[in-house]
């Protein structure tokens, strides 16, 4: 029995394309969690330097607006974090609906080690000076491993969405949860959480006047040292790209150029600090000015972004492999909407519906926003006029029809001919700059010839992207 | 005879039995953040016009607010978080749509609490001390960033249970549902949050964690009580009509009467615990005891009676499949284990600071 569509009110992001919108704020999310999550490690280290008397001074950055920083950053960082839940309710609503489903459980407990974090970051932040060393030492430990776990449950369930393992024929939930990209997803999260804290720590040390120079070179050799793990992050990185599905794996390896481009951009940051860290700092070579440490913050903000970019784009064509097309339409409904409609029960209407200059315009709007409207505007950014605009109608016709064939990484059309019919002559007018006459188009044969298209494409995504199914994203 | 939500079926009486005990949390700390940024905002407001107050019991209170309110504010999130997933659970597709309907007005309250939560950090800024001006400017916008947000809850929960609405809400492009329910729901919330903020404020005073001198804690907790003894009935009272009781049909009524019960009698358990504090504001924690347990039972009954009127008006006939589905899925043991180890850590945190606050020592 095919499961049937829940139709949600689609909104219009005017020219910014929606997953710009829900990349923004989760690259800003991102970059603040994985720097409180990082930031409660490298206290803790530098409380354990201090009370081992290997670096008394640690206990002077402990003490000053670093810890303030990172609080800051965590209650912002779990805002944010509440942010991306309503941001992917505007974006997907069935896909992050589909999400809580599933993973209620990973969220409830996240939500334990959310509280661990309040309590502990708040008590060290009151407090940490009336406490002993030991009790100190314990408080960032309990810190740091509530913030690691937060991590670690959000981790499984953004992984699983790439790569579902057995979860998609056995429901088990911790199938899905350590699937193929869990471990090297958690293990460069972790290293990149340490990178951003050390850098945060090196421009407070720089800001710091009641230390000397000595000191300062001390301090910053040590929180050095704490970024080690860079050096483990091109490794982390080439595992987690052969654990990702072989498709997704080409698209950021050239196939998709923006994907391939971002992938890169990140790499080439990532690489410039991970040099820095190493020759620089570690063996001792350089010294870091507060200058250099935040140019490259502003590098890791960069890798992040470029990083998460390439994350939320290597599942296409789905938002859960094998489970959800990013058009919010599932692999099974295909067939069903290209028999019934995916405008026929939808309960909302156009909003501007006077301004179309037919009924089939009408419907076109609607398949737009019901197919497209998630990734694709109309003339702004991803525009369906300019990728469709130089095609002939035929071309149009039939690139639809087979659209994850025309592009891999698109899903198949989930409507009938008629819809598709509309939606062709709908960019046709868009493009031309919304005539006030426009006929009205498709006769039997035309919506003959589009029917043929439909069924030689078929209802299943691409075959490159059926390629690892079996194996649910190992590598090939 | 079974009450509810226990006479509904397994998977939906468990998510909304969660639902009421994480509100619950949840409540408690947003009505001291709902209450106190009131309270500084009309303490600020008078400030700004010279009207500073001499006494020194309400200079305590807004003193132990300023301190605390940060805290208070991300707590309430933190507690929120919880709440708004079952919410997702239960009532997916009517919650997702409203959020939706309402678009940027909606969103709009993470950068309003982003602000807020800062501007709490800014009015405890000693740089900014005496500055009435500056001081009273600050607290009254986090008043409306606050009010604000309790504002688009109340709009989002009411527009989201008014399903024959949401597609002329759609095709309109309006960003505000306009509902004559909600000022009287928020006037609710506020009044309840008075009442609630008092006990709270009242055990922080209580407990000498504020650094307040017993002869004005005393008097602060006095001041307190009478809020609270005024506040709490009211708080109740104002819950049948605010929250849809009275204008409920029969059955709706009889089917919550029950809840409005247990609601009245921990509204009276409540002021009856106030009027204790109020006689012996210098040993109030007897008074506090009662008090707090009255709110408690007050909250869940009305809590209960909110969720009971929700699935009523949604039909749970069109939700108890989903709920069916997902309360399969597994997971439960592994959020209970790790809730009793959070449980421990968090009682661990806060023995270690009240024993270095005594000068005990580290726990053994």
């Amino acid at each position: 029995m095919v499961e049937p569509s829940v139709f949600y009110p689609v909104n219009d992001f005017g020219p910014a394309m929606k997953g710009l919108v829900i990349g923004g704020l989760g690259i800003f999310h991102v970059f603040l969690a994985q720097f409180a999550i990082g930031g409660g490690m490298l206290m803790a280290y530098y409380q354990w330097l201090a009370m081992r008397g290997k670096l008394p001074e640690a206990r002077q950055v402990l003490d000053s607006y670093f810890r303030y920083l990172v609080l800051v950053s965590f209650v912002i960082g779990a805002l944010t974090g509440v942010g991306m839940w309503f941001t992917s309710i505007q974006i997907s609503p069935a896909t992050i609906g589909k999400m809580v489903d599933t993973f209620h459980w990973v969220w409830a407990t996240e939500w334990i080690f959310f509280w661990v974090e309040v309590v502990a970051g708040y008590a060290f932040y009151r407090y940490g000076k009336i406490l002993s060393d030991r009790a100190r030492l314990t408080l960032l430990l309990i810190y740091s491993v509530a913030g690691f776990g937060s991590l670690f449950w959000i981790n499984g369930i953004l992984s699983w969405q790439l790569t579902p393992g057995e979860w998609v024929e056995t429901g088990n939930i911790w199938a899905g949860f350590f699937n193929a990209t869990f471990w090297p997803s958690l293990f460069y999260r972790t290293a990149a959480a340490m990178v951003i804290a050390g850098l945060v720590a090196a421009v407070v040390v720089n800001t710091m006047s009641d230390v000397t120079r000595e000191q300062r070179t001390a301090l910053i050799n040590a929180t050095a040292r704490f970024m080690l793990g860079v050096v483990a992050m091109p490794v982390l990185g080439i595992w987690f790209l052969l654990a990702m599905p072989a498709d997704s794996r080409e698209w950021v390896l050239g196939g998709s150029i923006a994907m391939t481009l971002f992938l890169n951009a990140a790499v080439g940051a990532s690489v410039l600090i991970g040099g820095y860290a190493v020759v620089g700092l570690w063996r001792q070579k350089l010294y870091i000015n507060g200058a250099t440490a935040t140019l490259l913050l502003a590098l890791a903000f960069g890798a992040t972004a470029g990083g998460e970019f390439v994350r939320e784009g290597v599942r296409k064509p789905y938002t859960i492999r094998d489970v959800l097309f990013s058009n919010a339409v599932t692999p099974g409904q295909v067939a069903h909407l290209r028999e019934v409609g995916c405008t026929t029960d939808d309960p909302f209407p156009l909003r501007d519906a006077d301004r179309y200059a037919n009924d089939q315009l009408r419907t076109g709007a609607l398949v737009f926003r019901s197919q497209c409207a998630v990734c694709h505007t109309v003339s702004g950014v991803n525009g369906l006029t300019h990728l469709m605009g130089a095609w002939s109608v035929d071309q149009q016709r039939m690139n639809v029809a087979k659209l994850q064939l025309t592009k891999g990484f698109m899903p198949p059309f989930a409507g009938t001919p008629a819809e598709l019919e509309a939606l062709v002559q709908f960019v046709r007018w868009e493009a031309a700059d919304h005539p006030t006459a426009w006929a009205e188009s498709g006769d039997a044969a035309t919506f003959a010839e589009i029917k043929e298209w439909l069924d030689e494409a078929g209802t299943e995504p691409a075959p490159i992207a059926r390629r690892d199914r079996s194996s649910n994203g190992g590598a090939e | 005879m079974t009450v509810f939500p226990f006479e509904l079926p397994l998977p939906t009486m468990w998510y909304v039995v969660l639902l009421l005990v994480t509100m619950l949390l949840h409540v408690a700390f947003m009505a001291y953040v709902l209450a106190g940024s009131m309270m500084l905002g009309i303490a600020g407001f008078r400030g700004m016009l010279g009207r500073v107050p001499r006494d020194s019991a309400w200079q305590a209170v807004t003193r132990v607010l300023k301190d605390w309110m940060p805290f208070a504010l991300s707590a309430a999130i933190t507690a929120g978080i919880a709440p708004l997933l079952f919410v997702q659970i239960l009532y997916q597709q009517e919650f997702y749509t409203a959020n939706l309907l309402s678009f940027h007005r909606w969103m709009a309250i993470v950068p309003v609490l982003i602000v807020a939560f800062y501007l709490l950090y800014l009015l405890k800024a000693h740089r900014i001390e005496g500055r009435l001006a500056l001081q009273g400017a600050v607290a009254m916008v986090v008043m409306a960033c606050v009010l604000f947000v309790g504002w688009s809850w109340i709009e989002n929960h009411l527009l989201s249970l008014d399903r024959d609405a949401w597609p002329e809400q759609y095709r309109t492009g309006a960003m505000v549902y306009a509902s004559p329910a909600i000022a009287p729901r928020l006037g609710f919330w506020i009044v309840s949050g008075f009442a609630t903020a008092s006990a709270l404020l009242a055990w922080q005073l209580s407990l000498a964690a504020s650094g307040v001198a017993a002869e004005v804690a005393a008097r602060a907790i006095r001041m307190l009580a009478i809020v609270g003894v005024v506040a709490t009935p009211a708080a109740g009272l104002i819950a049948l009509p605010a929250l849809g009781f009275w204008s409920a049909d029969e059955g709706l009524r009889s089917g919550t009467a029950h809840l409005m019960v247990a609601a009245g009698a921990g509204a009276v358990v409540a002021a009856a615990g106030f009027a204790l504090v109020l006689r012996r504001s210098s040993a109030p924690r007897a008074g506090l005891v009662v008090a707090s347990a009255g709110l408690t039972l007050m909250w869940l009954g009305l809590l209960a009676a909110r969720e009971f009127l929700r699935l009523e008006s949604i039909g749970l006939e069109s939700l108890s499949a989903r709920h069916e589905r997902v309360g399969t899925l597994s997971g439960l043991i592994v959020f209970l284990v790790f809730a009793v180890i959070g449980l421990a850590s968090i009682a661990w945190i806060v023995r270690t600071v009240h024993r270095a606050q005594h000068g005990l020592g580290d726990p053994k």
